[in-house]
């Protein structure tokens, strides 16, 4: 393991697509939700106080849906990049040649979802802790913690988000494309086939939100959804799934993507 | 123990057979090319027996399986093109070739100066030129010194100076005793460096020998006797005998072009070798030898 995460830091320190995009996160993760704040405060919205950004608990689901587009952006993009471009670039099969088995070239991309996922949970964590404490009155660990199991629900977004993202990068060879449908799968072509086809013709009840991004958007929803969520709904459209079915449909997702993933690289003519 | 075994291997891409029934057997030792025209299946074969195709029939065997499902560890290879990290330069695109391999750190300078690149050792990959490239791909085949090392078309794309540059390195690695693969379609390069050869032409193996034996325009005449060893002797004391190839169950002289079999057969029975076994071939490999260099 060891070995394998050393290989691929080898291959990807010195990548200047892949220092940008992982300061990109590191810097702008932590800091969006300040911005976020006076975007929304000016947009002068009755049912925003402005400490409703910083104070535990509601920081979580802030930052929560700052990193919710961070994760699946700049780490998703990652992934699916520093797949491909060892498909284009041919580095995967010369891998193989000099020794690797294709179990090892899985697993060192699997490692880069993991390590991801647990930066961006630690980000989140850390970040959040922070901001909350600092701006809550009477900060107390157990008021911090109050939260609805943020954490893991961050961690299991992600982990969602990036192994969609491998799968991506394993089973569409050309390294654009591979880019372009992971990004308009997830903020273009997911809803279309929610809203447009699943809805219209099968029904317009839960079960078209069981689709992967959207599952695991759930996981981490935008705020506002949540409040209107809790509001008499006129029509009786279902916008989110609760908490525990988001979790269970990403989990199973997870399992999908993994499978696939493993099962078509291993194998494939390289 | 061969050093790699092929059996029957054959591969389909749909209707196109890009290798049919190909057997193979590679000895330690044996500088081997893999000599045909475009698109007869040379990178097919290789890309199989280095695990990145997979067979639709056959089988093949690397070091009597002794390395079990892996054993690419313990072979150099390059297939086609080189393949290497653009942003970074030679000695850390080599390391990651040594990590991959599992071994531990070493300096490549040594390598950099038998391919002829020391001096752009600093430089990032994609700044090389074509040649530049090819010379890395085969420093990065030399390193754990592999027994064996494979190389496909090496001198593809490549202007004479870079010809001839590459294959003076290949000799070398010829001469160091490695075994040797070597894919090609260029006649003259697998006769300046190999000892072995194997013809292929859509997938099917069409001869196979030695460079000697098979290339050359000389005549290649099968001989064995009751008494080898005197047969042997008396075939060095002959002046028309040029070469001699041991097999397991014959001898394979390479001869004058205007010696006939009746000549040898009535020479060496007056120096008392009595014959069980006479076959001369020239003329079949050479119309199979015309028919690739047509092609081409
Ligand atoms: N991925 C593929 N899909 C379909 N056909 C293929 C594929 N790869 C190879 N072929 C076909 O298989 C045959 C053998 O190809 P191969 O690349 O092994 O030839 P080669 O001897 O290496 O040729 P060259 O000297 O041009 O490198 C050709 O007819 C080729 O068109
Ligand atoms: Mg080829």
């Amino acid at each position: 393991m060891i070995k394998l995460i050393n290989l691929e830091w080898m291959k990807f320190r010195k990548n200047s697509v892949v220092q940008m995009l992982l300061w990109i996160f590191i810097i702008f993760f932590p800091t969006l939700i300040f911005v976020g704040k006076e975007e929304s405060l000016t947009a002068n919205n009755p049912l925003l106080k402005s400490g409703v950004f910083f104070n535990f608990p509601t920081v979580w689901d802030w930052l929560g849906y700052d990193g919710n587009w961070m994760v699946f952006f700049a780490l998703g993009f990652l992934v699916v990049y520093t797949i491909s471009i060892e498909i284009s670039y041919k580095t995967m099969r010369q891998n193989i040649i000099t020794g690797l088995t294709r179990t090892e070239f899985f697993l060192a991309k699997l490692y880069i979802v993991l390590i991801f996922v647990l930066i961006a949970t630690v980000l989140y964590a850390i970040t959040g802790f922070t901001i909350g404490w600092f701006h809550s009155a009477d900060p107390s660990f157990a008021e911090a913690m109050d939260n609805d199991w943020a954490i893991p629900r961050f961690a299991l977004m992600s982990l969602t988000y990036l192994l969609f993202a491998m799968f991506i990068g394993f089973a569409i060879k050309n390294s654009g494309l591979a880019v372009l449908t992971y990004l308009s799968y997830g903020i273009l072509l997911e809803p279309m086939i929610r809203w447009l086809g699943h809805a219209q013709i099968v029904e317009e009840g839960i079960s078209k939100n069981l689709y992967p991004m959207n599952a695991a958007e759930d996981l981490m929803p935008m705020p506002f959804y949540q409040i209107t969520q809790n509001m008499p709904n006129s029509d009786g459209a279902i916008l989110l799934l609760s908490y525990k079915e988001a979790a269970v449909t990403s989990g199973v997702y997870c399992v999908i993507f993994l499978g696939l993933t493993y099962y078509i690289f291993l194998k494939r003519d390289m | 123990m061969p050093v790699l075994e092929i059996n029957n291997l054959t591969k389909r891409y749909g209707k196109i057979t890009a290798l049919n029934n190909l057997s193979l057997t590679i000895e330690a030792g044996h500088v081997y090319g893999i000599l045909g025209p475009n698109g007869s299946g040379k990178t097919t074969t290789l890309g199989i027996i280095l695990g990145v195709l997979a067979q639709d029939d056959g089988s093949f065997s690397w070091f009597g399986d002794k390395y079990g499902a892996n054993p690419r560890k313990e072979i150099g290879a390059i297939l086609e093109t080189p393949n290497f990290y653009p942003y970074l330069n030679a000695a850390e695109n080599l390391d990651i070739v040594r990590v991959i391999k599992g071994l531990p750190p070493q300096n490549y300078d040594e390598i950099l100066k038998i391919v002829n690149l020391y001096e752009r050792r600093k430089s990032k990959f994609r700044t090389y030129s074509l040649g530049m490239k090819q010379r890395l791909a085969i420093g990065a085949t030399l390193i754990g010194s592999p027994q064996v090392v494979i190389f496909d078309e090496p001198t593809n794309g490549l202007d004479p100076e870079g010809i001839a540059e590459v294959r003076t390195i290949l000799q070398n690695v010829a001469s160091s005793g490695k075994t040797v693969l070597m894919a090609s379609h260029i006649l003259d390069e697998v006769e300046k460096v190999c000892s072995h050869v194997a013809i292929i032409k859509n997938g099917n193996l069409l001869a196979t020998g030695t460079v000697g034996s098979i290339l050359s325009s000389d005549m290649t005449v099968e001989v064995m006797s009751t008494d080898a060893e005197k047969l042997r002797n008396v075939l060095q004391e002959s002046s028309f005998v040029k070469k001699i190839y041991d097999h397991k169950d014959f001898l394979e002289c390479a001869v004058d072009q205007s010696l006939d079999t009746a000549t040898l057969s009535q020479h060496l029975h007056d120096k008392g070798v009595i014959l069980t076994h006479l076959v001369s071939r020239k003329k079949r490999l050479e119309e199979e030898f015309l028919e690739i260099t047509q092609t081409k």
